[in-house]
């Protein structure tokens, strides 16, 4: 491994490199670790002049509070709007992943030209004339206009499916058409069993991004039935300054954490994946 | 294999009628919903900048009028100021922490795993999320930075809801939402140097430092290409919705970027058409920063 020689190998050394590792990363996660003391103060723990770092009793009941903020029913908001923009993109993307990389044709290289305009396109920058085609097609405050403009955002999918599908042995595709197989069988029963790791890592990012969208979900659904966690959340903020109006802020702490509970237990479980597919990678090795 | 040969070069010329309906059925989909959602509003938003339209009235054609605009509003040169300082303070620390960080963290020892993922975490945090776990960090009386500055006997400044400090406390929670995508990125290229080249480094007598950034750093300079762009997009883009959740752009403006100002000018003034222009220089002011970075990158490749 190329880091052993980087550093010396004496273990006053990596003594020192294991403590500046643990340093940094209670530094960097402190803001992170609070969260989860706070949650478990009570109101005059969490609010005390100096404030405390660790509560004296583990104090649940703001859990039990902050499901009044996090309910069930935006919590399946959230879980919806991830599971569909997840879902439907999936399968536009992969299916033309796979045409553009099996099924030769001739305008196939201007396609994928036109899939990768989105690169160049800093985030947000087509939010407002994207606001506007959704008015027009008369989708605001519906489940339609929540998911649909976001499922439209393929490039990354398509071009990710596209790559792994490329390298995939042709022969297998080949005798699968011989054998008499149609197109659909031929991406349903012998594709996709085998592109698991792409699929994999396209899930882990998108359910990641998904889950934490908070400006688009915004604009588009503010209606109570629409309403996605974070839209929930974010007027539990006000100000950065310590106002909380009338939830206070040890239940603030726990229903923010409720929020991010099913996205970080997903990420640390699939972190594997997340990685590969950030680092370019995108198989399984 | 000179069969199956034959038969690929068979596949590709037998794209008939029925395969084409597959091609159709596998593509058009995505292309109808990519080129609605994607293509459409982009063009749209180019088109819109030559525009007037309050949303409600008719859309008035008017030319380059709102490029003219953009450079009489008194409003937008302190915006645009604003976001390149979030490039300034942003992307560099960013940049150089998250190589750093990486180095120190490519090393195969028991637990490691566990700090990484530590490092990874504010990528599974939302922006909403984050703003409730920093204003315990930034609030001036009980915030614990003032209390640890305190401690050494500096008193901290307002942070979020001072003037000259709310864009740093942007800034600061936006470096570390994005530290973890560069640190895997940095994981990721550093393993991909080869044990030989790091042989050679240890063996020239330089120190730590030194092989830092004089052997590894150069190692991974596409990475670096890579991560510089993204970084870029994302403190034009990201501090936006930072600002948006924790001061509403305040105070007095202080975090307005010009993604913000954008923002502000369609759906707080429904002026659409001098929206989209700001929307199109904000275009421009990345292609121009981009097009520096390649230059340099290019350059630098040049000489050695």
């Amino acid at each position: 491994m190329a880091n052993g020689v980087l550093f010396t190998q004496k273990r006053s050394v990596n003594t020192l490199r294991y403590s500046v590792v643990v340093l940094l990363a209670l530094a960097f996660t402190f803001p992170l670790l609070y969260l989860v003391s706070g949650s478990l103060m009570t109101l005059n723990e969490v609010t005390v002049y100096p404030p405390k770092l660790l509560p004296t009793t583990i104090n649940l009941q703001n859990y039990v509070d902050a499901m009044q903020v996090m309910t069930p029913r935006i919590f399946g908001n959230t879980f919806f709007f991830t599971f569909g923009i997840l879902i439907l993109q999936l399968i536009l993307s992969f299916s033309a992943g796979f045409a553009l990389a099996k099924m030769p044709f001739k305008y196939a290289a201007t396609v994928v030209g036109l899939f990768a305009i989105p690169v160049f396109l800093p985030t947000n920058v087509s939010i407002i004339p994207l606001y506007l085609v959704t008015y027009k097609l008369h989708l605001l405050d519906t489940w339609g206009g929540m998911i649909l403009p976001i499922v439209g955002s393929t490039a990354f999918g398509t071009l990710l499916f596209r790559q792994f599908l490329v390298n995939f042995p042709d022969n297998l595709v080949d005798a699968a058409r011989i054998d008499g197989a149609s197109w659909p069988r031929v991406l349903f029963q012998v594709v996709l069993p085998l592109a698991r790791p792409p699929i994999a890592s396209y899930a882990a990012v998108t359910f990641l991004t998904a889950w934490n969208m908070y400006i688009w979900p915004l604009m588009v659904g503010h209606t109570d039935n629409l309403k996605v966690a974070t839209v929930q959340l974010a007027p539990l903020i006000a100000g950065g300054v310590g106002f909380y109006g009338k939830i206070p802020p040890n239940v603030t702490y726990a229903a923010a954490l409720l929020s991010a509970l099913p996205v970080t237990l997903f990420f640390l479980w699939a972190q594997r994946w997340f990685i590969n597919a950030i680092a370019g990678t995108g198989n399984d090795s | 294999m000179t069969q199956v040969k034959e038969k690929k070069v068979g596949t590709k010329n037998q794209l008939k009628r029925n395969d084409r309906f597959w091609l159709g059925v596998f593509i058009l989909p995505n292309l109808f919903m990519y080129t609605l959602f994607i293509l459409i509003p982009s063009a749209v938003g180019v088109l819109l900048s030559f525009c007037e339209w309050n949303i409600l009235g008719p859309i008035k054609w008017v030319g380059l009028e709102n490029y003219r605009r953009l450079f009489t509003d008194e409003l937008i040169m302190p915006a645009f100021g604003r976001s390149l300082q979030y490039l300034a303070y942003g992307v560099i620390p960013t940049v150089f922490g998250g190589f750093l960080l990486a180095v120190l963290l490519n090393w195969k020892v028991k637990g490691i795993g566990i700090f990484r993922a530590m490092f990874f975490l504010p990528l599974t945090v939302s922006s909403a999320v984050a703003g409730i776990s920093w204003s315990s960090i930034f609030n001036p009386e009980a915030g614990w930075i003032n209390l640890f500055l305190k401690k050494i006997g500096i008193t901290g400044p307002q942070w979020l809801s001072s003037f000259t400090w709310a864009l740093p406390s942007v800034t600061i929670i936006v470096i570390w939402l994005s530290l973890p995508l560069v640190i895997i990125l940095y994981l990721a290229g550093l393993q991909r140097i080869s044990p030989e080249i790091m042989e050679a480094a240890a063996l020239d007598g330089a120190n730590v430092w030194q092989r830092i950034w004089g052997i590894v750093f150069p190692c991974v300079a596409s990475t670096t290409t890579l991560v510089v762009v993204i970084e870029i997009l994302a403190f034009l883009g990201s501090p936006f919705e930072i600002s948006l959740l924790m001061v509403q752009g305040g105070p007095l403006d202080a975090t307005t970027s010009l993604a913000y100002y954008a923002y502000k000018v369609a759906f707080e003034q429904f002026e659409i058409g001098y929206a989209s222009a700001v929307v199109m220089a904000q275009f421009f002011v990345f292609l121009g920063i981009a097009l520096i970075v390649l230059r340099i990158r290019k350059s630098i490749k040049a000489r050695g």
